[in-house]
């Protein structure tokens, strides 16, 4: 007879484990939820979480899916599977100590062996619509397994920001599962290790929890989660007025509709969206065309030709604000001084270019990625460019074409000109090039890598440093005047992430400074 | 009629070769397709691998033969954004499409022919003159608009029915009344005009003088000629409304063919492009053909010209 093999027996005491705990929190989790979110799934295979298709795809990731770490609502990075982390002093590597005795929602034991297929099964070439894996396919040098509770893993160069992109991204997946059923059949009856487990799912439409009240750090308060994806925001609104949606996403528009009814209620993360423009033209692969964003001074134009307390208040409904600044107040070598946003003048913008030798402007395209609040501010932005004589051609496309169209940038492939809106974030806790590295170094996913040598090589500099070095406050600061003396980007508005609240829901706190909302799992419900 | 019959069918496979080079070319008029399917890293190596792998180095006549050729075997490539077989992804949305267009044509046509009957019996009065005005406000009115104020109404307020998804018969109401009540004017306008024009000819007026029921009069004599158009109309009806149901797609989150468009499109996913493209017009051109063939067998007056 065949004895089982150690992972067997791991996994049976797991199980054994993970019984106790659920007949001990039995009935600790009642009632339903819906969510509701603005799009589509985001999720290219079944609920396969390595196969997330946009940024959005972390909000499910979060839901099934749990990761060595994690963060609490202060955004602040914390233990989950790993008991703790060592940095090594160069940055290149950080080990992890494994929870022992903790399971997969199939009973499956969680070893270091998992660690090393759940890191390297995210970054499969056929998995490229991975949205955080791209970052991680540049970096990634290797995992070593040191013993079944220890892992170490291994980068080209630092990467401060990894754990963070953990939480994001890199959920931790059964390896002996996944090699068993395929990826076809994972994708259908996925197993994760957080807090809900799948219970069913129509691609595209909806996904169907129930909570894991075996899970080892914090089971949820409710029972079932049902996450529908709903395209108009005003079905969205009135999903929640009829109850049909217990808590969802708002889009700006739709703001003073939840403000007007009492049943309803505002639940705002701050400093979550910061949108900015990004000169397509600055980007190493467009040095030879002839474009006018080439000059410096048609760039600053840009800057005064946008009325951002204006996009504030009426794009974004009152939930943004003007902003400038790589680095949040919370970052080593913030400066209030340098963040304050250029006025808007659009007399001198107009003074501005006809010094550039464009009195009678020119032509050029803007594009934004979305579906969001980046289209609306796209659409604001427009107008006061067109009226300082920027002529623009405005296309508002999907977050997979953006990918697609920076690609074709860096390749020669796609003539990518002109204006792009996009996304920045300003991550709270974290090493200051964590918001950025992914936005302004070369070949970057979030914004085209459009940048330039000095400016890739100056976050370079101060990602080096660890986030402890009593160096960091200086070289972050002259790595954000050197950002901001290259005009790469236009800073435009700080906004918050706005989701509502129906009458049921008793509390839900979203984790600050994220752009997409987490830890469903402490959402509770008024007791009937 | 053999001869019709193989006339049309020629016709519709001639169609569809037309339709076939369009879809074909899309691929091509974005650039590289390599560059697409490729992520950013990959190698000049890798591109070349595969471009030989899907012989896009090959003259076009020679690519457009094997597209035709794998599209024959039901292989219209991988969608790049849902990173499946596109005809996969395309069948999963497709019978929630007919179902919804099924639905829509069956408010059309109860609402559309009442009301045609209805205004024309009662031609010149208050009836008529109210059923014209409905019919020209529902053509008028913007599908949004008309779906918003729907779930508004009998959603939000009366709370009969949920405002969107898909899941019971109750979820199939409002958007397929929505997408129903747009068609049901056409309809309405088309009874009318065959019904006034059925009651005016002369086996109408010999019924009546035989003292046949009134109302056998217009539904058996009257109404079941008159039908003969509107249910031509409504078959082509259907089959717009199986590719043009976007907007009360996305109003009402139906996931049908509709909305996997609109994704596609914003996604530049030309696989499922490609894939619905064809086969909604492998649809359409065999709709038309059956009902060319049906409407001689309703009315053997037609000649088969």
């Amino acid at each position: 007879m065949k004895l089982p093999s150690m992972k067997s027996w791991r996994s049976i005491a797991g199980s054994t484990l993970m019984l106790t705990m659920v007949v001990g929190a039995a009935n600790a989790a009642e009632g339903e939820v819906t969510v509701a979110f603005q799009g589509t799934s985001w999720v290219a295979r079944g609920v396969d979480t390595a196969t997330v298709t946009s940024g959005n795809g972390a909000i499910i990731n979060n839901i099934s899916g749990d990761s060595l770490v994690t963060k609490n609502a202060n955004a602040e990075v914390i233990p989950s599977m790993a008991e703790r982390w060592v940095w090594a002093p160069d940055g290149k590597s950080v080990e992890f100590f494994l929870r022992k005795g903790i399971t997969f929602q199939n009973g499956e034991a969680f070893t270091a062996e998992d660690v090393k297929f759940s890191i390297e099964r995210v970054q499969r070439e056929d998995f490229k619509n991975n949205y955080g894996a791209f970052e991680l396919r540049n970096l990634y040098e290797g995992t070593d397994i040191i013993d079944d509770h220890h892992v170490r893993i291994r980068f080209k160069s630092p990467y401060p920001a990894f754990t963070d992109r953990l939480f994001e991204y890199f959920k931790m997946q059964p390896k002996d599962y996944i090699e068993e059923v395929g990826d076809e059949a994972y994708a259908r009856n996925p197993v994760g290790a957080g807090p809900f487990r799948v219970v069913d799912f129509k691609q595209d439409s909806w996904i169907e929890y129930e909570a894991w009240e075996g899970h080892f750090r914090n089971p949820p308060k409710v029972k079932k989660l049902r996450l529908v994806f709903v395209p108009e925001p005003a079905t969205i609104v009135a999903m929640l007025k009829t109850g049909e949606a217990d808590i969802a996403s708002v889009d700006p528009q739709m703001v003073r509709d939840i403000k007007a009814d009492s049943n309803l209620r505002l639940i705002t993360s701050d400093n979550t969206i910061l949108a900015q423009l990004s000169f397509a033209d600055v980007a190493p692969a467009n040095a030879g065309n002839n474009s006018p964003f080439h000059n410096k001074k048609v760039r600053e134009a840009v800057s005064y030709a946008i009325d951002r307390e204006a996009i504030s208040q009426i794009s974004l409904q009152g939930l943004a604000r003007p902003f400038k600044g790589i680095l949040a107040p919370w970052h080593a070598g913030y400066d209030p001084v340098f963040s304050t946003p250029d006025k808007y003048d659009p007399a001198r913008a107009k003074v501005m270019l006809s010094e550039a030798g464009y009195a009678d402007g020119f032509e050029t395209e803007i594009q934004a990625y979305g579906p969001g609040p980046w289209w609306e501010i796209a659409k604001a932005v427009k107008g006061y460019l067109d009226a300082v004589g920027i002529r623009t051609k405005l296309q508002l496309i999907d977050n997979s074409v953006h990918a697609e169209r920076c690609h074709g940038l860096w390749k020669g492939t796609y003539a990518l000109t002109g204006l792009i809106v996009s996304e920045a974030w300003w991550n709270a806790r974290a090493h200051p090039v964590t918001p950025i590295h992914g936005q302004l170094t070369k070949q970057a996913q979030w914004s085209c890598g459009v940048t330039s040598d000095e400016v890739d090589a100056a976050i370079r500099k101060t990602n080096d440093i660890p986030i402890d070095s009593p160096e960091l406050p200086a070289a972050a600061q002259e790595m954000q005047r050197t950002i901001y003396d290259a005009w790469v980007r236009v800073d435009v508005v700080a906004g918050k992430f706005a989701m509502a609240a129906g009458p049921r829901i008793e509390s839900y706190e979203n984790v600050q400074g994220l752009v997409f909302p987490a830890n469903f799992e402490n959402l509770s419900l008024k007791a009937e | 009629m053999k001869r019709y019959i193989l006339k049309r069918v020629v016709q519709g496979i001639i169609t569809l070769v037309g339709v076939s080079i369009v879809v074909f070319l899309l691929i091509h008029l974005n650039g590289d397709p390599v560059a697409l399917l490729l992520p950013a890293e990959a190698t000049p190596e890798a591109h070349a691998a595969l471009r030989k792998e899907l012989r896009l180095d090959e003259p076009l006549y020679v690519q457009y033969g094997i597209f035709l050729l794998n599209a024959l075997q039901g292989d219209f490539g991988t969608s790049l954004r849902w990173n499946r077989p596109a005809l996969e992804v395309f069948a999963e949305r497709f019978p929630n499409t007919v179902l919804l267009a099924s639905a829509a044509m069956a408010w059309s046509l109860l609402i559309g022919v009442t009301m045609g009957v209805m205004s024309a019996v009662h031609e010149g009065n208050w009836i008529d003159r109210i059923a014209r005005i409905v019919a020209t406000v529902g053509q008028a009115t913007p599908v949004f608009w008309l779906g918003i104020m729907l779930i508004l109404l009998f959603s939000v307020k009366l709370g009969w029915f949920p405002t969107s998804g898909i899941g019971g018969p109750q979820h199939l109401v409002l958007p397929s009344l929505t997408l129903g009540l747009a068609f049901a004017a056409g309809t309405m306008r088309l009874t009318r005009s065959t019904m006034l024009d059925v009651l005016d000819r002369d086996y109408i007026k010999l019924a009546r003088i035989k003292g046949v029921p009134e109302h056998q009069v217009i539904v058996r004599h009257a109404l079941l000629n008159a039908l003969i158009p509107v249910f031509t109309v409504a078959a082509m009806d259907f089959v717009v409304l199986m590719s043009g149901t976007v907007i009360t797609e996305y109003i009402f989150n139906w996931p049908g063919v509709g909305g996997l468009v609109a994704e596609s499109i914003f996604a530049r996913d030309y696989s499922t492009i490609q894939t619905t493209l064809l086969v909604l017009s492998i649809v359409i051109v065999v709709t038309n053909v059956i009902v060319d063939i049906v409407y001689t067998y309703i009315d053997p007056r037609i000649e088969l010209e």
